[in-house]
């Protein structure tokens, strides 16, 4: 596993992109911005649709709200494109670092809970099964959602205090 | 009135921030959590006023502003203990000074929002369908939003950069 984020990480060093954003004086920066611009957009969204997964805002219906998720994918879309932009310029600093390595895991946790709350949740609900969205799974998959990307938000801010 | 401010520094709160090993790390990340709060609620009220998704009833926006209130408390206590650890460079910043015009103007604009229009709207019955915003009440929610992303945001992520 370290051996391979190793290549990969020369690799990255290696490329024209790399280059690029070092060479920048504002495409760090830049990129700080979209991620934080974008991290609030997919955090209001998700608030929305898992606060009223978890049952409240009932006079909302779910399938209202739930038309937010294309918003916070569209925004994850700036969060991966302004993150990928971090790990090019520095993969070393990251690669090592151990709330960078918990919060990919929790990324992909969380992406792997919406896309099975998508498949067992909403997809029957959408089909005519109104009552799953009270059921105990879909609160627990709602609130789990949260508490994920609040602990993601949390160790993304912990980066540059674990260095060593 | 630099005296005060570095007095400041010195006092419990500005001490455990600044130099403790992890009280900078934790204050930084409830700030973020804070943000990520305000500014999602806020970007997604403005949305819906702005006619997306039209399935959210306009009487439920004001209902998230609770949600919105908890944040901003986190942020502005967060936020206080943040700049008493580092009073004497703040103060002076003008990316500080930038940031915190833009708080004020954007948290007037919300007061404003709500007694024209997320008030009025949250009492009226939801089949009447005269309710959707007008012109004006569109530009304010988009501006309130411009505000806190383009300034704040930003102007957050600068003070880093234009302090130096």
């Amino acid at each position: 596993m370290q051996t391979s984020l190793n290549v990969l990480a020369q690799w990255i060093l290696e490329t024209p992109l790399h280059h690029a954003i070092i060479a920048s004086p504002w495409i760090f920066p830049a990129a700080e911005t979209i991620h934080f611009m974008g991290l609030t957009l997919l955090f209001g969204a998700l608030l929305l649709v898992d606060l009223r997964g978890m049952g409240f805002y009932r006079r909302i219906d779910f399938a209202s709200a739930h038309k937010l998720i294309p918003v916070a994918l569209f925004a994850f879309l700036f969060i991966l494109g302004s993150g990928l932009t971090f790990i090019f310029a520095d993969p070393e600093r990251y690669f090592v670092n151990i709330a960078f390595q918990i919060k990919i895991g929790l990324v992909l946790i969380a992406s792997l809970n919406a896309l099975a709350f998508e498949i067992w949740v909403f997809r029957p609900y959408n089909a005519g099964k109104a009552a799953i969205i009270d059921a105990f799974s879909t609160r627990f998959m709602s609130g789990l959602s949260l508490l994920l990307w609040v602990m993601v938000l949390i160790l993304g801010r912990s980066i540059p205090y674990v260095e060593v | 009135m630099f005296e005060f401010l570095e007095a400041l520094e010195t006092t419990a709160i500005g001490e455990w921030v600044a130099v403790s090993q992890w009280g900078y790390a934790i204050t930084l990340a409830s700030h973020g959590l804070g943000m990520a709060v305000v500014v999602g609620i806020t970007a997604i009220i403005a949305l819906r006023i702005l006619g997306y998704p039209k399935g959210i009833p306009l009487q439920s926006l004001r209902s998230l502003l609770p949600v919105m209130i908890l944040g901003l408390a986190l942020n502005t206590l967060s936020g206080i203990a943040l700049f008493i650890a580092a009073a004497s460079q703040l103060f002076y910043n003008t990316a500080f000074q930038l940031k915190m015009l833009a708080i004020v103007t954007g948290l007037i604009m919300i007061v404003f929002l709500d007694k024209l229009f997320l008030k009025p709207v949250s009492v009226m019955a939801e089949t009447s369908t005269s309710q959707e915003p007008g012109r004006n009440i569109k530009i304010l929610a988009f501006v309130i939003i411009l505000i806190w992303w383009v300034s704040v945001v930003l102007s957050g992520r600068l003070i880093a950069y234009v302090g130096e």
